[in-house]
């Protein structure tokens, strides 16, 4: 930054625009969007909002129970755990041992010789994460005398385990009343199950062809039609079995807030404390192909969808900064260009589209004429009329030029060359149809040239470039001014 | 209120730690909050833009192609010292150097932002507006305003045909006399008496002079002065043709994309007619003759009386600077009423126009009479070298008839020239390289057979 020493008073002056800022002046203006554009982006702005608080009430309404991760956790104290549940389980002398995972829970009540424990109960949070071969292994302990509770599988869960039982709803509150013949639920009467997927039986034939077996529903939505409206429990017995296949559509009653409702606990002892043994599994996701399909998406934590959202936020503010201009483009009121010989260009192209070969030729012919005229020292113009016309289409032009007998004569001592042939070029056998060229007189044996022959053949394209080179030769032979 | 580079670095930044964190929702909420904390501090702490005052200093009027060094004063009225990128917003053909200036200006004190404009074009040139933003101590944000600070530079012609003005000057002092040469000075207008010397035209003796003071005494002559010379320009849809360019893919280098376009090269036909004009008159004034400017398209657009005052040459820079070709039919009745109106006196008037067959035969040789009755006349035609390139253009069909074209048009303007000179008018063709001289040498030539 250097100072001029001087600096002239502000610019105001007859060549400032009228009503600009006196001397020293400038003026300033808030710079940034217009009002209108505030107003606009306010809109939106507030559009979005109402759609997102929208969306989150809504999915808080019609979700499903948190699946914060002690949800039914036999360990957790919390109102979503089952520890109450649990406690009650081992005062009775059940023995609960809380799991990750099925497959390893099978594995250890697995005696050496293979054969499973049959006296047990397995209850399984999350059946979804399970592949089809622990399923069935499930489905055949149900089978070999244990009892096997799935917590809210879904309908994928039942196709897997080929159950002749389809979700008929999801997230509805069945009855309190459990309408069914099962001895637990007429025992515990009246339960709050909550929000619940709800069991029937399949409406239209599934794929594959579901294993025998009889199905019992409890709690339907409506008391007396449960066929049709589907039920929040359901319990499979196969035949040939011991052990029972339970369903739950809904765990929250499970829980430790819920259990104390109702015949809550009787039903969940009933269940779950027939065996000496409880399985409490919340299945984690593994590395084997679940039922429910789980992407990778599924298995990025909380972090990564975190970092994503960072990363928006930092492009926004990318988007801001490079978005926010150092004042507009200049407008500037641009002079007209066209290129002063684009309209003879473009004649060019019209008689090149037309094939307006006798045009082109005689306009080469008169333009040579004029210019040997020029060199020659002859008067620019013969009498009118003399030198014929030239004819295009239904235009015909008269050509105006110097005196063809003169001319010819004085080019043809120039060159050297027959008057005839100088004639034919410069003046052609006319166009076709178009009056002849006036015989010029014959001043010293000047030949009289005739028109070629009556039909004469038109000129082509060739030959007008045939002519537009010999009009070149005898331009050069005449030689300079 | 503007954010910086660095607030989006910052976001990004806050995206490592976020996926480095142990807890990253509280990260995330923590880095958006501070990143929004600061910005707004930022903003906060900016020094005001509405404190600052800008006034301008520099020349209003330059020729075509040189550059135009302009100073903005900033001066800061405000309590905090400013930061600020500012970007005096001129028109792309002022060529304005640097677009953004990044200056610290302290509270109550001043600076001066030099810029450099190179226009590309003749023309006033007036500043659109200055934005300011005034960025806070830490660089994150700032505020945005603008300022208007007018100005305008008027950009000259050029005036490339200068460079002929010392052999057009040569020839003008041959004419006068005033060099030594064979013949002496030509022209009609009694100079002076001197005493004969052998070799002396005998025809040239006064005797009435001789016999009062026994001795031979001869008469001079001098070429008339304080005739009047009116430049007619022609402003209308044909001036907007450009001319120049000898092919239209002919090699642009990048050297020659630096500047404004080179001497004689390519502009539209008014630019070309402005040099010949500025040419005439500077070599008419060191005749000792008046010359008046006319710009006419379907009106009159700039009537300039004839004068013969010293700043013309400047005056009449000035004036046709803002001369664009207007896109109307030309209008050579109200043009010839035009120039009678503005000269009584009988004058040169030199016609720079277009030779277009349609136009001038419908319009100007009704008209002509008029003016050559009382005016000697002389029509300044520009002829387009791409005419003549095209006229040789052979090699392949379309070049032929793109030639008979040409030809064609070639053959109307010499017709025209003739029907023009028919009627007593002088008629200069002559391409945009020897366009400027080709004018004044007739000028000259007038002169000397004393015509004007």
């Amino acid at each position: 930054m250097t100072a001029p020493t001087s600096v002239a008073p502000s610019p105001a002056g007859p060549a400032g625009p009228a009503g600009g800022p006196g001397p020293g002046g400038s003026t300033f203006q808030r710079s940034g969007p217009r009002p209108a554009t505030t107003r606009r982006a306010l809109r939106v702005l507030a559009v979005f909002a109402v759609l997102i608080v929208g969306y989150a009430v809504l999915a808080a309404a019609v979700g499903g129970p948190s699946t914060s991760e002690d949800y039914l956790d036999v360990r957790s104290p919390k109102p979503g755990g089952t520890m109450a549940l649990a406690e009650i389980l081992r005062d009775r002398g059940v023995e609960v041992v809380a799991g990750g995972d099925v497959a390893s829970a099978l594995d250890a009540s697995r005696a050496p010789d293979g054969a499973s424990d049959p006296d047990r109960t397995v209850v399984v949070v999350e059946p979804g994460l399970l592949d089809r071969f622990v399923l069935r292994d499930l489905r055949d302990l149900a089978q070999g005398g244990a009892d096997v509770v799935l917590v809210e599988p879904s309908r994928t869960v039942l196709s897997a385990l080929r159950l002749p039982i389809d979700v008929l709803d999801s997230a509805s509150t069945a009855s309190n009343e459990p309408d069914c013949a099962l001895p637990e639920a007429r025992t515990a009467g009246s339960v709050t199950i909550g929000s619940s997927y709800l069991y029937g039986p399949p409406e239209d034939d599934p794929v594959t062809p579901p294993i025998d077996a009889e199905v019992t529903y409890c709690y339907p939505l409506e008391p007396g039609s449960q066929d049709t409206q589907g039920a929040a429990v359901a319990v499979v017995t196969q035949p040939g079995g011991s052990g029972r296949l339970v369903l739950l559509g809904g765990g929250e009653f499970l829980t430790n807030d819920q259990l104390d409702e109702d015949g809550d606990a009787a039903l969940a002892f009933g269940l779950m404390a027939k065996h000496p043994r409880l399985d409490w599994v919340i299945q984690q996701p593994t590395s084997s192909e679940p039922v429910e399909g789980m992407g990778a998406v599924d298995l990025l934590g909380d972090g990564f969808w975190l970092t994503v959202t960072q990363l928006l936020l930092a492009l926004l503010l990318l988007a801001l900064w490079r978005g926010r201009r150092l004042g507009p483009p200049v407008p500037e009121p641009l002079p007209v260009v066209v290129r002063a010989a684009e309209t003879t260009e473009g004649r060019g192209r019209l008689y090149a589209t037309a094939r307006a070969r006798d045009l082109a030729a005689e306009s080469l012919r008169a333009g040579l004429r004029a210019r040997l005229a020029d060199r020659l020292g002859l008067p620019p113009h013969g009498q009118r009329g003399a030198a014929g016309t030239v004819r295009a289409g239904a235009v015909a032009a008269e050509i105006t030029g110097p005196d063809p007998a003169s001319l010819i004569a004085s080019v043809a001592e120039r060159t050297g060359r027959p008057a005839m042939e100088i004639w034919a070029l410069l003046y052609g056998s006319g166009g076709q149809g178009a009056p002849m060229v006036a015989p010029p007189p014959s001043p010293g044996g000047w030949p009289h040239p005739g028109p070629p022959g009556p039909g004469q053949p038109e000129l082509d394209d060739a030959a007008l470039l045939w002519l537009a080179e010999a009009l070149d030769d005898l331009d050069r032979q005449v030689g300079g001014r | 209120m503007a954010i910086t580079g660095r607030a989006a670095a910052l976001g990004f930044l806050g995206a490592v730690a976020v996926a480095l964190a142990p807890v990253p929702g509280l990260v995330l909420l923590l880095v958006n909050f501070l990143i929004i904390v600061a910005v707004l501090v930022d903003v906060a702490l900016a020094g005001s833009v509405r404190a600052l005052e800008f006034s301008r200093s520099g020349p209003r009027a330059a020729r075509l192609g040189q550059p135009v060094p302009l100073v903005l004063t900033v001066s800061n009225d405000g309590r905090r010292a400013v930061r600020a990128r500012i970007r005096d917003g001129w028109p792309p053909s002022a060529g304005a150097r640097p677009r953004v200036h990044s200056v610290t200006i302290p509270a109550g004190e001043r600076r001066f932002l030099e810029e450099t404009l190179a226009p590309s074009r003749r023309g006033d040139r007036e500043p659109f507006r200055i934005t300011v933003r005034s960025l806070g101590p830490l660089g994150l944000a700032g505020r945005q305003g603008r300022h208007q600070c007018p100005w305008r530079v008027r950009v000259l012609p050029p005036f490339h045909s200068r460079r002929h003005l010392p052999a057009a000057l040569a020839r003008l002092r041959e004419i006068e006399g005033e060099v030594a040469i064979r013949g002496g000075g030509a022209g009609s207008e009694f100079d002076s008496l001197r005493d004969y010397v052998i070799g002396d035209d005998v025809r040239m003796i006064d005797w009435r002079s001789t016999a009062r003071r026994g001795s031979v005494v001869l008469k001079t002559f001098r070429p008339e002065r304080d005739r009047r010379v009116v430049c007619v320009l022609d402003t209308a849809r044909t001036s907007a043709g450009r001319v120049g360019a000898v092919s239209p893919d002919a090699p642009h280098g990048p050297g020659s994309s630096a500047g404004p376009p080179a001497a004689v090269g390519d502009g539209p036909r008014l630019d070309h007619a402005l040099d010949a004009a500025l040419l005439l008159t500077a070599v008419a004034l060191r005749a000792g003759d008046r010359v008046g400017l006319i710009a006419h398209d379907s009106e009159a657009r700039l009537v300039m009386p004839d004068s013969t005052e010293a700043n013309l040459l400047a005056r009449m820079s000035e004036a046709m600077a803002t001369l664009e070709p207007a896109l109307v039919e030309a209008d050579h009745e109200g043009l010839v009423s035009t120039v009678l109106r503005a000269t009584r006196r009988r004058s040169l008037v030199v016609i720079f126009t277009e030779l277009v067959p349609a136009v001038i035969e419908e319009s100007l040789l009704p008209a002509l009479p008029a003016l050559t009755a009382r005016h000697t006349v002389m029509v300044a035609a520009l002829r387009d070298p791409r005419l003549a390139e095209l006229a040789a253009g052979r090699g392949d069909v379309h070049a032929v008839y793109a030639a008979a074209s040409a030809e064609q048009t070639l053959l109307r303007r010499r017709q025209l020239t003739e029907e023009l000179r028919g009627r007593g008018v002088e008629v200069v063709d002559a391409p945009p390289d020897r366009y400027a001289p080709a004018v004044t040498d007739a000028y000259l030539t007038l002169k000397a057979l004393g015509r004007l």
